[in-house]
Parts: structure tokens; C-alpha cells; sequence
């Protein structure tokens, strides 16, 4: 019977990864539209998960402008209404790489119920980032672009500006969504590897909503080489004052190469280990 | 005594079986208080000359108050609720504000206890006054106290809602406290709000704010108040718990 389930996974597998894009999206959608479907069951329990980002978002807006009214100008090159649209920015970010799935999908290879996923007829691929969207993050998202765009219309801030700005939320979305994969992924090797989600939780407190000059150079260095916080929250910053863009988007893109590759790497030994355990 | 020596043994069991967890809670706070204090040390580096002595003393109080992970105990006891697991509690022999607060004890006492030395070694390293280094740790489990006081009462409002989430109350709770802005750079009015007028900055920031100072009368005076408020919350956990608990009986049968 093990054998039989451990063929049919292989089988599984090799299929999943050579669908054609309109089998995929039928199964997918109808994922997704159930997925919805639970979360607007009842519009009270909708309307409550709201509170705690909105309130959060308010809480976080009120620090920044009680920053500018404890110091003028705590920052060089930085004005309120353009931390605030990095604050924008960068928590468009935080919305747009809301981690429910992948958490799902770890929690399934833990107790073992991942095998009856890889039977069935879904993409791997979009089980793994979009297994439960999450329809406040989709909402809040949304939210943010508006308040981007009210932003830049507001306080007549340069369109090719707020493009950069929008590039960089791609990019560190993309880098951010492949290295939490691979993270996941690593419950292939190391069961416990889930507790160090409180760490990333404190990791990304600890940096988000900062400009970079506020750490000290050892940490900076750390930040950028060994883990991306800077590269993927921070250096948003940097694309607001124009300062050292060459070296930014280098940083960028070399960080998306080893994201994609640090994923696909976890992701294909950890499933052959998965296979034959 | 026996008793809640035994919720405290177990619960720290539980939690600290590994090296790992261990580090992870000794990490988490560490991490979360390092970012805010850096923040404030940078954007008021004008205001002050080298190191900020009463930063750092109101920041290593901060630490050792964010050992208490005020969203996982609220979830922790809302699930106790939900899953109707409170009625084995309401048998115990003891208040069930004080199971959960031995539990928490228990939960995060390695961190606690590691923090506790080096903090105390790095107070007598900053050559801090003798006074200020006796005061801290007393401060430290008064406001530990309070903060546990008010969680347990937020949490039970899941008596009445099932999908309340304890985020909401912690960002707020983290706000007002001052582990978010440090009280005393708040603008005057709001400062005075949440160190006098409010229980949230006995859970953190009003003490920590007079050990920063060395402002020993304001100390005592808000020592007392945390006390005032303890017993006020103590009495108000209870009332919470036991109507609650009827509530929730009545409408779920």
C-alpha cells in the first residue's frame, strides 16, 4: 500500500509539473473562491480580523508623525509625507507576502497529511502560495496602493518615483515570498524548524519601518549579507532619496537569484526526501 | 504552595526542552526592544551627548517585560474558553488568574531568569547607583504583574466573542505601555495620560521611565500606584472570570 501511495505521488508529481496553464486554473479557482467563501461566512468575523491591521496601520501612522513632532527632521533627506509614503510601501509589502499558505502547506508535511495534496489535480506551485488567500490581506493591499496614489497626488511627488517604488515592492515581495518557501520547505529536514517563526516575526519588527543609517555598520553588513531585511524593507529609503541606486537594485537582484535558488533547491530535495521517507 | 510549584515546574518544562526554544525566547524580546532602541537612540542623538544611560536603563526594563509574550497568553487562555478546557481550570484549587500566571511564569522563566543576570551584571557595568539596581528587579515583577492582570483581562472577553483577536489588545497595550514610543517623549498631555491615569504604564513604561531618571520620589509614588492598581485588577479578574463564565454557560449551553 506504501509503495503503491509512494508511485503515485512520483506520478503526481511529474504531472503537476508539466500541466498546461488552463488545467491548473480551473481546480485553483475554485480553491481560491471557497477559500473566500469560508472567510466571508459570517461579516462579523470578516469585519474583526480588519481590527487588528487597521489598528496596528493607525498605532504605526500616530509614531511616525509623533517622530517628526519629538525631532523636526530626524532623518536627512527625508520628509513626514514621504516616510509616510515609504510607510505605505513597505507595509503594502507586509500585506501582500501575508504568510497563510505556506504555513498551511508545513504544517501538512508535519503530520503527514501532504500526500493526499500531491493526488490530487492542483499545481504544487499554486497550492503552495495560494492554498488560503486571505481576503484582508487582498483588502488591505488594495488600501495601500490607494493611499500611495492619494500620497503622490497630495504632495506632488514625482510619478517616476512612486514606479520605483512600486518596482521595489514587486521585487522584495518576489524575494520575501521565495525565501519563506524555502523556509517552510526546511520542515523537510528539521521538525522544529517552525518555532523560528516567532524570531522572523521580531526579525522583520525589528527593521521594518527604518531607515537603514539607524543601525550600526556590523548589523547593516549582517542585514544585507547573510539575511535581506535591508534589501527588502529598508533600502526602500534609499530608493526615496535616489541615493545609491546602482548598488540597491544590484543588491536586488543578486538577493532574487539566491531566493529563487534557495527555494527550488529546499523544495526539490526536500520532496525526494519526502518520497522516499 | 505546593501546587502552584508544580504548574510552574511542568509549564517550564514544557517550554524549555531544548536549547532552541530557549534561544528563541531569549532571542524574541532581544530582538523586538534592540530595533525600538536604536530607533529613539538614533532620532534624538542631538538631544543627548554619547551614551543615553536613561535610555538604556528604560529599554533593558522593556526587555525583560516583553519576555511575557502578552498575544500567545491571551491566545492561550481564549482557547482555554473556547474549547470549554476552563471549566477543569474553575475546578483547581486556586484562582484561575493565578494558574495562568504561575503557567506564564513557568513559560518564560529560563529567559526571565537569564535576563535577570545580565542585566543586573550590565546595571553594576553602567555603574548605576546601588538604589536603582536594588529597585529594578521589584519593579520589574510589579510591572510583570500588571501586565499579566491586564491580559487575563482582556482575554476574557472571549467569553463573549468568539473571534476576538488578541493582536487587537496587544498593539494597543504595546502602544500605551511605551514600549512603542517611550512615554517620556510623548507630547506632555498624552505622556501624563498613560503614566498616571492608566494602568498600561505600570505594565512597562512608568517604572522604567523613574529607574532612566533616577527619580526616586516619582519612583516610590508610581510603585505604589502599580500596587493600588494590582489589587484593583485582582478584584476585577475575578468579576470578569465568574461572570463571563456565566455568560458563556447560559448562551452555549
Amino acid at each position: 500500500m506504501k509503495l503503491i501511495l509512494r508511485k503515485q505521488i512520483s506520478l503526481k508529481l511529474s504531472v503537476n509539473y508539466t500541466y498546461n496553464n488552463m488545467k491548473i486554473l480551473k481546480p485553483a479557482l475554485i480553491l481560491t473562491k471557497a477559500s473566500f467563501k469560508v472567510q466571508t461566512r459570517s461579516v462579523v468575523i470578516f469585519l474583526l480580523s480588519f481590527m487588528s491591521p487597521l489598528c496596528y496601520s493607525v498605532i504605526l501612522i500616530t509614531q511616525i508623525i509623533l517622530n517628526y513632532h519629538i525631532v523636526k527632521n530626524p532623518f536627512i533627506n527625508i520628509s513626514l509625507e514621504m516616510y509616510l509614503l515609504t510607510f505605505f510601501v513597505l507595509q503594502m509589502i507586509v500585506f501582500l507576502t501575508f504568510d497563510q499558505s505556506q504555513r498551511h502547506v508545513a504544517k501538512e508535511i508535519l503530520s503527514g497529511s501532504f500526500d493526499y495534496i500531491l493526488l490530487r489535480p492542483i499545481n504544487l506551485f499554486y497550492y503552495k502560495y495560494f492554498r488560503v488567500p486571505s481576503l484582508m490581506s487582498v483588502v488591505m493591499t488594495i488600501m495601500y496602493l490607494t493611499a500611495i496614489i492619494i500620497t503622490t497626488i497630495m504632495y506632488n511627488i514625482p510619478v517616476s518615483l512612486v514606479v520605483q517604488l512600486l518596482l521595489f515592492v514587486v521585487f522584495s515581495s518576489f524575494i520575501i515570498i521565495n525565501i519563506r518557501s524555502g523556509m517552510r520547505g526546511l520542515v523537510f529536514f528539521k521538525r522544529d524548524i517552525l518555532n523560528t517563526t516567532r524570531v522572523e516575526e521580531s526579525l522583520n519588527i525589528f527593521v521594518i519601518n527604518k531607515p537603514p543609517e539607524i543601525f550600526p555598520i556590523p548589523i547593516q553588513i549582517i542585514l544585507t549579507v547573510f539575511i535581506p531585511y535591508i534589501v527588502v524593507h529598508n533600502n526602500a529609503f534609499e530608493v526615496l532619496r535616489g541615493h545609491g541606486m546602482f548598488y540597491t537594485w544590484t543588491l536586488t537582484g543578486i538577493w532574487i537569484l539566491l531566493a529563487v535558488g534557495f527555494n527550488r533547491c529546499v523544495w526539490y530535495y526536500g520532496l525526494k526526501r519526502y518520497e522516499s521517507g | 504552595m505546593k501546587a502552584y510549584w508544580f504548574i510552574i515546574r511542568n509549564s517550564f518544562k514544557e517550554n524549555n526542552q531544548s536549547i532552541t526554544t530557549l534561544a528563541i525566547s531569549l532571542l524574541q524580546p532581544g530582538i523586538l526592544i534592540a530595533g525600538y532602541f536604536m530607533f529613539y537612540n538614533y532620532i534624538t542623538r542631538d538631544l543627548h551627548n554619547g551614551i543615553n544611560t536613561e535610555f538604556i536603563i528604560y529599554y533593558l526594563f522593556i526587555v525583560m517585560i516583553a519576555t511575557l509574550d502578552i498575544p500567545r497568553l491571551g491566545t492561550y487562555i481564549q482557547g482555554d474558553i473556547q474549547t470549554e478546557k476552563y471549566i477543569l481550570i474553575d475546578r483547581l484549587p486556586m484562582k484561575p488568574f493565578n494558574f495562568y500566571f504561575m503557567h506564564s511564569i513557568g513559560k518564560s522563566g529560563g529567559a526571565l531568569m537569564l535576563y535577570a543576570v545580565i542585566v543586573q551584571a550590565y546595571l553594576i557595568y553602567l555603574q548605576t547607583p546601588i538604589t536603582i539596581q536594588l529597585a529594578f528587579i521589584p519593579a520589574v515583577i510589579l510591572a510583570f504583574v500588571v501586565g499579566h492582570l491586564i491580559t487575563f483581562c482582556t482575554a476574557t472577553t472571549a467569553f463573549y466573542f468568539e473571534n476576538m483577536h488578541m493582536w487587537f489588545f496587544s498593539i494597543i497595550f504595546e502602544f500605551t505601555s511605551g514600549k512603542m514610543i517611550p512615554l517620556a517623549l510623548m507630547p506632555p498631555a498624552l505622556s501624563f495620560f498613560f503614566t498616571w491615569l492608566t494602568p498600561f504604564g505600570y505594565a512597562a513604561g512608568t517604572l522604567a521611565r523613574y529607574l532612566g531618571t533616577q527619580d526616586y520620589g516619582s519612583l516610590a509614588l508610581a510603585g505604589v500606584i502599580a500596587m493600588l492598581w494590582v489589587v484593583v485588577l485582582y478584584w476585577a479578574t475575578n468579576i470578569f472570570w465568574n461572570k463571563g463564565s456565566f455568560y458563556f454557560q447560559e448562551y452555549n449551553g
